[in-house]
Formats: structure tokens, sequence, C-alpha cells
């Protein structure tokens, strides 16, 4: 493990370049301040030495600026705009794809019916494949749009409170970290495009969610009791992307996203006891339906007679290893 | 902020534009990145490391500088970067302009 003062500075300024600049980066920066350490202490340059070249050098961020020739006084400048830019070409494709599959299943499932295509006062109809099409393109843009916003948004905030970019001394930077405690950004998107596909099927489409019983489909949840849960279910939701937008924007596992997980987790298990703990959750005929099916295991129909708090125990055991993981995953830093 | 420095940024910003000029014709000979800082600086055109560096790879992306990695006889392997033609191209267009405006601002010192 390379961990030295040198080491922290090249990775704070490459962590920050494009995947495919940062090897050469890393090779030159290494190069260039081993050279400018020798000039200055000729045999063995001292960590203070190191430190002086460094302090003179800048601060990385600074330096990952001008290889990345961004400019400031923007809306989002500095190492935020290089972050917003990474996240949105991962973002942006993820977001789109889940948009229209979801756009798709509610039109050609007969679930929005509502579509009146209106032409210069006229609506047109009947309504064709053609313009289911175009519904589904146009909702699958317009949802993009709305999170290409929301993540412009947050961007804008963070660069604007200047949380991030601090001045301090040159010794205080991080540890490089082990490649497994650097944060997915395609992993984080992924898991944020999942947790928003849940959420959209839970409150719109939960009669999707069930099974086919002497060809008859049970849905698990009672439709009406669910969206009851609308406040605590979207709330639950935007937890999880907030907490995993926060891990994706630090870059790495530590301490602070080790807190701020264990927070989000404790009110992510919080919610889920509130959404699942009710009974009246289960359609019935999916109970009678799961107790049906294993009629003979006595065991299993017993604790399938309450399949939300299962699912509810489920969760809240994912929710312990998420937080052990993440914590794992800080200290092996 | 005091006289000394509002020169020095006024004087900064003069040179700023020079520094490819310089970094172009140095590098019709090549040379790797911290050679090039202390030649710069021993010729009076003192340019940071931190401003130089990533300036280097801004003109290799643009083609007017190219470079390869010595890593021969056991030496520290150095990045060596060279002028292409286009950059000698570029570079001769650049002189041109200078000296024009070298005269234009000659004739407005002397007004």
């Amino acid at each position: 493990m390379k961990n030295n003062l040198k080491d922290r500075y090249i990775y704070a300024v490459t962590r920050h370049l494009p995947v495919k600049m940062q090897k050469d980066v890393e090779r030159e920066l290494d190069g260039l301040i081993t050279e400018m350490a020798e000039e200055r202490q000729p045999n063995m340059a001292s960590e203070d030495t190191i430190k002086e070249v460094l302090d003179e050098l800048g601060s990385p961020e600074e330096l990952a600026l001008k290889y990345n020739g961004s400019g400031h006084n923007a809306l989002i400048s500095g190492v935020y705009f290089l972050m917003y830019k990474r996240v949105l070409r991962t973002a942006l494709p993820i977001v789109a794809t889940v948009a229209a599959i979801l756009a798709a299943v509610g039109l050609f499932a007969g679930f929005d019916t509502d579509i009146n295509i209106v032409l210069g006062g006229v609506t047109l109809a009947p309504i064709t494949f053609v313009s289911r099409f175009i519904h589904v393109f146009a909702s699958s843009i317009s949802i993009t749009i709305q999170a290409f916003a929301a993540i412009t948004v947050i961007f804008a905030i963070l660069d604007y409170s200047k949380a991030k970019l601090k001045d301090g001394d040159i010794t205080d930077l991080p540890n490089v970290p082990e490649a497994e405690a650097v944060v997915s950004i395609t992993g984080g998107i992924a898991e944020i495009a999942l947790t928003i596909a849940m959420v959209t099927t839970l409150l719109f489409f939960p009669q999707y969610i069930g099974g086919g019983f002497d060809g008859r489909w049970i849905p698990a949840f009672d439709a009406e009791y669910l969206r009851s849960l609308w406040l605590p279910i979207l709330a639950w939701g935007a937890i999880s992307v907030v907490s995993i937008l926060y891990q994706i924007i630090i870059g790495h596992y530590n301490i602070k996203v080790v807190v701020t997980t264990l927070a989000a987790n404790i009110a992510l298990a919080v919610l889920t006891v509130v959404i699942l703990g009710s009974n009246n959750l289960i359609h019935q005929d999916f109970t009678a339906y799961l107790s049906d099916i294993l009629g003979g295991l006595y065991i299993v129909t017993n604790i399938l007679s309450h399949p939300n708090r299962m699912l509810m125990a489920i969760i809240l055991v994912a929710l312990a290893i998420d937080t052990v993981d993440v914590l794992y995953k800080a200290l092996k830093r | 902020m005091n006289k000394d420095e509002i020169l020095s940024g006024l004087l900064q910003e003069m040179r700023r534009g020079t520094i490819i000029l310089c970094v172009l014709a140095k590098l019709r000979q090549a040379a790797y990145g911290y050679n090039l800082v202390t030649e710069l600086a021993e010729t009076g055109m003192p340019v940071e490391a931190n401003t130089l560096y990533p300036l280097l790879r801004r003109l290799e992306s643009q083609g007017l500088l190219s470079s390869h990695w010595n890593t021969t006889d056991g030496a520290k392997p150095r990045k060596y970067y060279a002028t292409t033609d286009l950059g000698k191209e570029i570079l001769a267009e650049m002189v041109n302009h200078w000296w024009q405006a070298m005269q234009n601002v000659k004739n407005i010192l002397e007004d």
C-alpha cells in the first residue's frame, strides 16, 4: 500500500481526472515531485522536503482543475464540476432506460389509458402504436431532463456552500484507499435507478407484483393501503438516493460515509417498520394463495402467513449488512 | 493589495500569453517537463511546474506537441515532449503575430 505524502498528493490529484489520464499523470507527477525534491536535497529527500515541493505545486484540487482545463465562476465549478460530469455521464443513460421501461410497462399494460394527443386544439384519435411509442419516448426524455435538473441543483448547492475545498495543510490529505474502498459510481447509480424503479412500482404499479394461480393473477399488495403509505415510501426512496449520492460525492468509504450511512439506515429501518408493519398491507388472496401452494409445509406456512414481516426482516437484515459492509470498507483504508 | 502585488499580478498576466510561444519554440528540440521548467527559468521566463505540466498535456491533446516515455538505460522514466509539424506551423504564425504586436505596442508607447 502506497501511503506516503507524495502518493497521497498524487492520488488526490488523479482521482478527479478521467480514468484514461490517471496512470500517465500519476507517473509524470511522480517524476516531477522526485526531481524537484532531489534538486533541493540530492540524496534522500525527507518528508519535509516533499512537503515543501507539494506546497509549491499547490492544492491537488487546483492542479486537477488545471489538468482538466475547467473554468471558474460558473454555477458548478471546481472539483464539483468534475464529479458532476462523471455522475451525469453515468446517470442519464440509466435513468432514461429505466424511465422508458416504466413508461412502456404503464402504457402497453393498459395502466395509463388517458393519452390525448392534441394538435392545434384538435384531439387526434384513435391512439396508435406510433403515438404510444412517442408517448413512451417523451416520458423518458421528460424524466431524464428532471433527473438532469435534480443532479444539477444538488451539485450547484454543494458548490455554493463550498463545503468541499478545504485549504488545509497538505499533510492532512487522506490516505490512498484500497481499490475496494473506492465507491463505484456505476454501482451507486445502478442502486439509485433500482431504488427509483422500486418506489415507482410500489406507488404506481403495485398490481404487477404478485403471482399467478389457476390462471388468475393475484397481487401481493393491497394497492389502496399501499398508496396510503405514499409519504413513508417516498421518504424511503429519497433517503436512499441521498445516502448513495453522498457516497458517490465523497468517492471512498471513510468515517463520514460510515456515520451518514448508519444514520440513513436507521431512518430506513424505522420507515421499513412503518411501511411493512401492518398485516393489512398484504392482499388477503395472496396470503391464502401462499398457504395453498405450501399447504403441506406447516413451518413454512406459519412463517408465510405474515409475508410482510418476512419482507421486513429481510430488508432490516440487508440494511444491517450494508452498514457493516460500509464500516468494513472504511476500516480497510 | 499593495503596489508590488498588483504589479506582480499584471506581469504574470502579460507573460501568460507568451508561455505557449516559448514552449513551442523550446520544444523544437525534445525535452522532458522539469528540464523545460529549469531551461525557461534560466532564460528569464520562469513558469511554475503546476502551470507548465497541464499546459504540455493540453498542447499535446491539440496535436501541437507529441510525447514519449524514455525509460532506457535504467534511467528515471521521463516523458519527453517535442513540437509536431502542426505545432511548428502554428509557432511560425504566432511568431509573425508576435513581431507585429511588438511593433504595434512600440508605436503606442512612443506616441
